[in-house]
């Protein structure tokens, strides 16, 4: 067993966190807000945070680690949808690099088995970035207001 | 947004406690309860600390005010 990829999926780990508990506050807040299309998104995505915790904690057992769930780094929670898109742009950013970095560790400790399981977190962690992207750049074109409206499912 | 989830404290508040003479994480604390319950913020608050000295005596002489974020 490796402990650098123990430690980078425990790293993961820690990332996901942040993210589920941050993507679900943001859930909650949309739909208390009423933008409901947004919150069943960001509730939908906190809970495929939570998928991906479960395979890396799997993964971290099959190589004689023990997951670390503890650790639940400090984030920032938006005040409005705008401060809410741009905070997840930056956790996805930082998703993305550290999921690479980890397949990149994995592959030169010839642990093929945990960089199949993480290359396919790259495109999905990147499909999710790009679509944040979207949304604040349609916030941006059509501005605040209609953006939001179109998130009111009445 | 929320710096503080513990006290609900927002970086607009923190910054103001800054600006209102608050010069270290304690005072900030003091000021607005920013930081002073589980203290996970409180890394942010020092480059909140330090973002804004730059700002106000920044080379040149004092920054603009919308200058930070």
């Amino acid at each position: 067993m490796s402990d650098g990829v123990v430690n980078a999926l425990n790293g993961l780990i820690a990332t996901e966190l942040v993210a589920v508990n941050q993507y679900f506050v943001h859930a909650k807040l949309c739909e208390h807000w009423g933008y409901e299309k947004l919150a069943a998104r960001f509730r939908e995505v906190s809970i495929e945070e939570m998928r991906d915790i479960e395979a890396y904690m799997d993964r971290v057992l099959l190589l004689g680690g023990l997951p670390n769930l503890q650790r639940l780094d400090a984030f920032q929670v938006g005040e409005n949808v705008p401060e809410a898109l741009d905070l997840a742009i930056a956790l996805e950013e930082r998703a993305v690099q550290q999921v690479k970095d980890a397949v990149a560790l994995s592959e030169s400790v010839d642990d093929l088995g945990t960089a199949e399981l993480l290359r396919p977190k790259v495109a999905d962690e990147e499909a999710q970035l790009d679509w944040l992207r979207t949304q604040r750049g349609l916030v941006e074109r059509i501005g605040e207001a209609l953006y939001l409206a179109s998130q009111v499912s009445i | 947004m929320f710096v503080c989830l513990c006290g609900a404290v927002s970086d607009t508040t923190i910054r103001g406690a800054i600006r209102a003479g608050a010069s270290t994480v304690e005072e900030v604390g003091d000021a607005c309860m920013a930081g002073t319950q589980c203290g996970k913020c409180r890394t942010t608050i020092e480059m909140m600390l330090l973002w804004e000295s730059e700002q106000l005596v920044g080379p040149g002489g004092r920054g603009t005010e919308e200058a930070g974020r």
